[in-house]
């Protein structure tokens, strides 16, 4: 008995730095982004309590309902795009051949390359007038291509999610997906290749279902980050009106926007908080499709 | 003989595939270590890959125009506080959830799993208020504060690094009259410097290329890091237009990219290796 009091007294200083981290950087700011909102707070002056009407104001708005929009269709997209390609560079490593070395060091290295690093790169590499891919078009077609690739409404999302392909997000579902293929048992595929099983078959059948506790890992870490690191990789290649005409404006950018440009803090608060909740609502998501929580043992 | 050169055509082929899955990768970073030794002209006019004539003048620009070695010290700064403060605090915060029984502990553990779930981006706003009511807006302080109270993610870490060690360890120890801190800091953190070398790599690397946060808490051009001098250094209204010198943003990213490179190529069991921990559950 007393061994365990005073066993909880030790864990508690061990937990100390947390829990005043957790209520000063998490739990206060909560609180108080849900106040903020529901004022009309300016970068300066005295802010007024104004009820819901920045919700209002907010669910009335083209540009709120446009980047709400957006935002859930980035995020599923990217998800989607950059988990089937990680699997790509995975399944590809997973064939044990000379220099995968040097493979996986071309395929690892984007990830650690600053957003902003990449977003400049591709901003040139996707330009209208001396880019790389108008020029490599140019000489395959024969004729000048002028597509400015990145403001044409009909290739933005192809070039931007193009692009995502590149970001740690997906260097690190490679490197997990990795992982996981290394540890399922060879014994299995034999059995499958005895059956005379098709490379598509087993990989349906017996790797995905082996490896699908990381594929649903990979969803929600991919979630996260797709509505956290959107804005690193965005900010610098689109700009915080998210161009052309808001189609690359997730919520991220706006709160940015809304609070530096227009300097509307309260608003950005009220916005802050649908952001929140819609992650909330992504995570709740994926654990109901997969239709099994992950299981933490104690 | 049949089977045996389809083995070798399969082989071939998945030779080209790896190939050109490299190729497409490794572009934008050829892109920019070259695109650093073009001029501004041949940039924005050819879209040559290899530069016509290479120069200097882009690299000789970004240091002697630019304050490039303090934006460079600055972002080491940042990284050095940020990583040792969550290296400290987020082993500590580990130890009792991964080694010990105590009151709470699910739930603790819970909530931990839950914030790692928030997306700071959401938070921001609230903390950006924050700090500026306090007067940290403009310093490190709002990204190095944070960091000596344990990040979720890397307790997380941690916590899944300290389980794998065996548990005779602390009892055996506690036996021979050793305290918890005793244990942890005389067994388990010598025992754990991989560990730390792996979250210390991770931490570095989120910290070098991280540019949210500075570019919502970080105003004037004395504490810029590289990613905001990135964005913002090399372009310049002149009479009514707007100019981005590009070519001297490669040349400065590509200074960005090289230690990374580096890192990987002499540290990547912490690299890959850590990075691969944080899937298994």
């Amino acid at each position: 008995m007393a061994q365990k009091k005073r066993d909880n007294r030790t864990a508690f200083f061990f937990i100390l730095p947390w829990i005043i981290g957790f209520i000063c950087f998490t739990v206060f700011p909560v609180i108080f982004m849900v106040r903020t909102s529901l004022t009309n707070a300016k970068m300066v002056g005295k802010p007024k309590f104004i009820g819901a009407a920045n919700y209002r104001n907010m669910f009335k708005s083209a540009t709120f309902l446009n980047s709400l929009k957006v935002t859930v269709f980035f995020t599923i997209v990217m998800v989607i795009v950059t988990a089937v390609w990680a699997m790509i560079m995975a399944l590809l490593l997973n064939r044990k051949q000379k220099l995968n070395g040097i493979f996986q060091f071309c395929y690892f290295l984007p990830s650690v390359v600053p957003s902003v690093a990449l977003a400049y790169a591709f901003r040139t590499i996707f330009g209208k007038d001396a880019g790389l891919l108008n020029g490599l078009l140019t000489l395959i077609r024969g004729g000048a291509v002028n597509i400015n690739w990145l403001y044409d409404k009909q290739t933005v999302y192809l070039v931007v999610f193009f692009i995502t392909l590149f970001t740690y997000n997906t260097g690190q579902m490679m490197l997990i997906f990795r992982s996981g293929l290394a540890d399922v048992p060879e014994d299995l595929y034999e059995a499958a290749d005895l059956d005379g099983a098709s490379a598509v078959r087993k990989f349906f059948k017996i790797t995905l279902p082996m490896i699908s506790p990381l594929v649903l890992f990979n969803a929600v870490n991919g979630c996260i980050s797709a509505l956290n690191g959107s804005f690193a990789l965005l900010y610098p290649l689109t700009g915080e009106s998210g161009d052309p005409n808001g189609m690359t404006q997730v919520l991220s950018l706006l709160i940015y926007k809304e609070a530096f440009s227009n300097m509307k803090l309260g608003y950005a608060s009220a916005l802050s908080v649908i952001l929140f909740l819609l992650a909330a609502a992504f995570g709740i998501a994926i654990f109901l499709i997969s239709g099994k929580t992950v299981y933490y043992e104690n | 003989m049949g089977t045996r050169s389809k083995k070798t055509t399969d082989e071939i082929i998945m030779y080209i595939v790896k190939i050109i899955v490299a190729i497409i990768m490794f572009t934008p970073i050829i892109w920019i270590l070259t695109g650093g030794f073009k001029t501004l002209t041949e940039f924005t006019t050819s879209s040559s890959i290899i530069p016509k004539k290479a120069t200097l003048e882009n690299y000789a620009y970004i240091f002697k125009h630019s304050p490039i070695w303090k934006y460079m010290f600055n972002t080491i700064f940042l990284m050095a506080g940020t990583t040792l403060g969550t290296l400290i605090s987020s082993s500590l915060v580990a130890y009792p959830l991964a080694r010990m029984e105590f009151t709470g502990k699910k739930i603790v553990f819970s909530i931990i799993i839950a914030t790692m779930m928030i997306p700071n981006i959401a938070l921001i706003i609230p903390q950006y208020v924050m700090f500026g009511k306090i007067g940290w807006l403009d310093s490190y302080l709002p990204m190095i504060v944070p960091a000596w109270f344990a990040y979720p993610y890397n307790v997380f870490l941690f916590r899944q690094f300290f389980r794998s060690l065996p548990k005779e360890l602390d009892e055996a120890a506690i036996i021979d009259g050793c305290s918890r801190r005793q244990v942890f800091f005389k067994i388990i953190v010598p025992l754990s410097k991989p560990t730390f070398a792996t979250i210390a790599v991770l931490s570095c690397v989120f910290w070098w290329n991280e540019l949210t946060q500075p570019v919502f808490y970080i105003n004037s051009d004395r504490w810029r890091t590289m990613t905001i001098a990135l964005m913002t250094s090399y372009t310049y209204t002149g009479g009514n237009a707007f100019v981005i010198n590009w070519a001297s943003i490669m040349a400065a990213a590509s200074l960005m990219i090289i230690p990374p490179m580096i890192l990987y190529l002499t540290g990547s069991q912490y690299l890959v290796g850590g990075i691969k921990t944080t899937g298994l559950k």
